[in-house]
């Protein structure tokens, strides 16, 4: 069953009583909230998600609206993990963002079993590209234009890696773009589904994109990487494409997870592992269509 | 006396004494016993005690990914702790002292079954506070600094606390806290710190030394009836037991001890707590005639009333129904932990502060 | 006063094209290390050596004059280490002899 084959009043009942179920790549989150203007939100954005009510859920989160303390007259959103507030609350125009903040934190925190790196992730031809964040990386943009643009969207946030078997696991969350991205994306790819903008966050203006339906249908395929490419959005530069050293990548990427410290000698095998296994670059680009042509042809070489 | 837990608490608590009994638990049993495990630090241990009891391939994948999750956590911050102590005895290794691990670092390097499931994150070190200065001095010279701190709180530490602001290496992220004695300066009990350095226990290979058995226990006992607060301490009662049912076991006069040592060091009312409840909760084997040889026993009210505050402190609150008899339990035993540690003339401005700062600092409490 | 390393036999050690990536399991770190950096750990993971010995060998090995300012250089490289716990001081003439290990 999937989210939007029950009507949103059942929709409704599921996530104010006993908590939404929703299959979210390998994990299963229970999410609870009476908060209304975001269970619209959520009927719409989670809408491909598949529900799974009486499955066990590895994160349980919940919104809950509560009085100001500044000013009692309006009102806050808190996220709460398993009862407990991470974050100070937020005005509740942002009750999505902290949703999705929240859910990201929660998997950070948490998994170990997975090396987790910080990376968007897509797929083609049956092998993965990673695009690793770093300082400009408008890692999230441009996942956001493969991912409609015949690349499977693995995730645009978590490089989730099985250590033993050297796969990389899909988990298509919502992808918030920031600032001017939305503007950018909205002209580009105008029918997809995004989300309100959300103006003054911590990170500014957000607009949750929701996944392509055929990446959330295919979330348990896993792949091995074959690619790791380091992007950075430079305006008007033409689509520049080179090799770095395999020393300089391993540094990057480790030096950048979420966990590499945690899993130990694990952590450093799979990432020398992944290195071995992949050929790495540097991306300088401006404008989709030629870095398009330029991943298109890296990826039909092979 | 008999123990009445809420469901969910006895869910936890035979999963934790009785791993036989998972193998009955259902998905949702098994769901509600991680999240409540996790929540007391405990979640590590239940992953050791389902591979030990050989039904980890049993139980559902999703559980076991999450144990799993916690057994490299502990192991990770286990490695850190043994790094930053090896790296403090470096940066101390000229200075002519006396330097004693505690907490779970000594549970570690004592062999305590199980430690190598315990969740700790910052590494606890006792040292002669002669000494103190030219300790805290040599490791600031080696890249250990203090985290800003308010006038307040550096008041706090300096005069009233039994130990100094915690110390953090400028390349790495574990805390040292080094105490110069177990108990704040504040309280009305006072302790002396020399007794423990004259019965500390060499490691061997290592300049590093441990508590000896009984001030081991002594020390997790006043830590968990005495300066903490109890809300969610179900971990260091556990710690109680294990050191209780490993050291007595090895050692034919233990318990002896344990009550000689209580006694002479003015300290027995922590330990008759900790005696009775691990007593009560884990089943820990005590023998009849051994509390009431202690000498500062609670009265049968005062006994009446943490026997109905105390587990309901300890256990963690079912993560979607927070009970009031909880809440409220944990309030006055957070109130207790104050008024036994300072007079309430320090008390009551340092409580008023202390809330004030809760609102504020709010989001740094979910670190631990 | 020598130097040697401290647990080399643990380390784990990917080489990439002459730079590596090292783990130290003791404190969980990833170093990064060129040529000149390994090999002096190669070199004293073979025996203890004083500054000078190691100085005159790196200079030899990597075609330098092992003036003051290069042994200055190198100097500062072994403290470094010595922070991370790569290698550290030794005081008994005979390596053999057993120093007390910290933990």
């Amino acid at each position: 069953m999937v989210v939007n084959q029950i009507p949103f009043e059942e929709f409704r009942m599921l996530i104010r009583r006993q908590g939404l179920r929703v299959a979210i790549g390998p994990f299963n989150v229970c999410i609870h909230t009476s908060y209304k203007p975001l269970i619209e939100q959520l009927y719409l954005l989670y809408s491909h998600y598949r529900i799974v009510q009486d499955e066990i859920a590895e994160f349980h989160v919940r919104i809950v609206t509560e009085r100001s303390l500044r000013n009692p007259f309006k009102r806050n959103v808190r996220f709460l993990l398993d009862g407990q507030s991470p974050f100070e609350s937020f005005p509740q125009e942002q009750a999505l963002a902290a949703l999705e903040w929240g859910i990201n934190l929660a998997i950070a925190v948490r998994v170990n079993h997975l090396l987790l790196l910080h990376s968007a992730v897509v797929e083609k031809n049956g092998h993965v590209i990673l695009f690793p964040a770093w300082p400009g990386s408008g890692k999230t943009t441009l996942c956001t234009v493969l991912s409609y643009h015949g690349f499977r969207l693995f995730s645009d946030e978590f490089g989730l890696m099985d250590t033993q078997r050297q796969l990389f696991l899909p988990i298509p969350r919502l992808m918030p773009l920031k600032n001017e991205s939305i503007a950018v994306i909205r002209n580009y790819l105008p029918d997809i589904v995004m989300g309100r903008p959300i103006p003054n966050t911590q990170k500014g203006t957000v607009a949750h994109v929701r996944p392509p339906e055929k990446s959330i249908l295919l979330s348990k395929h896993t792949c091995k990487a074959r690619w790791i490419i380091f992007p950075k959005w430079i305006a008007d530069t033409s689509v520049k494409i080179e090799a770095i050293s395999d020393a300089e990548a391993f540094m990057m990427l480790a030096s950048n997870a979420f966990n590499y410290e945690a899993l130990g000698a694990a952590g450093f095998g799979a990432v020398a592992n992944l290195i071995r296994s992949c050929d790495c670059f540097k991306l300088v680009y401006s404008d989709f269509d030629s870095v398009m042509e330029v991943l298109h042809q890296l990826t039909n070489e092979t | 006396m008999k123990l009445d837990l809420p469901l969910h608490c006895q869910i936890l608590l035979n999963g934790l004494t009785d791993p036989a009994c998972l193998r009955r638990y259902c998905d949702s049993d098994w769901e509600l016993l991680v999240r409540m495990a996790r929540r007391v630090k405990l979640l590590g241990r239940l992953g050791l005690l389902v591979k030990e009891y050989g039904i980890w391939d049993q139980v559902p994948p999703r559980i076991t990914t999450q144990m799993a999750s916690a057994l490299v956590q502990v192991e990770k911050l286990q490695q850190l702790n043994r790094w930053e102590l090896n790296r403090v005895l470096w940066a101390l290794n000229d200075l002519d002292t006396s330097i004693i691990a505690l907490k779970g670092v000594a549970y570690t390097l004592a062999e305590i079954p199980y430690a190598s499931g315990r969740l700790s994150i910052d590494l606890d070190l006792l040292v002669p506070q002669s000494d103190l200065a030219d300790i805290e001095s040599l490791l600031m010279v080696k890249g250990w600094k203090h985290r800003p701190l308010s006038a307040y709180d550096e008041h706090y530490y300096r005069v009233w606390s039994h130990e100094i602001p915690p110390l953090v290496h400028a390349e790495r992220e574990t805390e040292v806290d080094i105490h110069h004695t177990l108990i704040p300066l504040t309280s009305r009990l006072k302790i002396n710190p020399e007794l423990l350095f004259d019965t500390a226990i060499p490691v061997n290979n290592s300049t590093i030394r441990l508590l000896n058995p009984v001030d081991m226990v002594i020390h997790c006992a006043i830590n968990l009836f005495q300066n903490n607060e109890l809300a969610n301490d179900l971990r260091d009662l556990l710690d109680l037991h294990d050191l209780m049912v490993f050291f007595s076991a090895r050692t034919i006069d233990f318990w002896t001890q344990l009550i000689d040592r209580s006694n002479q060091l003015k300290l027995s009312r922590a330990v008759f707590y900790s005696l009775h409840f691990s007593q009560l909760i884990f089943k820990t084997p005590v023998p009849k005639k051994v509390p009431v040889r202690l000498h500062a026993r609670p009265g049968r009210l005062k006994l009446w009333i943490m026997n109905r505050l105390v587990p309901l402190a300890l256990f963690p609150q079912h993560p979607d129904k927070p009970m009031l008899s909880a809440s409220l339990a944990r309030l006055l035993m957070y109130l207790r932990s104050h008024l036994i540690r300072m007079p309430l003339y320090i008390l009551v401005p340092h409580l008023a502060y202390k809330s004030v700062r809760m609102i504020r600092f709010k989001s740094r409490k979910s670190r631990s | 006063m020598h130097w040697r390393t401290n647990h080399f036999e643990t380390l784990l050690i990917e080489n990439w094209n002459e730079e590596y990536t090292v783990f130290q399991p003791d404190s969980g770190k990833t170093h990064f290390l060129n040529q000149m950096s390994m090999e002096m750990l190669i070199y004293l993971d073979q025996k203890p050596a004083t500054l000078e010995e190691i100085s005159a060998y790196m200079a030899a090995q990597f075609q330098q004059q092992p003036d003051h300012s290069f042994q200055r250089n190198i100097e500062k490289v072994l403290y470094h280490f010595d922070t991370l716990g790569l290698v550290k001081k030794s005081f008994v003439s005979s390596w053999h002899g057993s120093q007390p290990d910290s933990i």
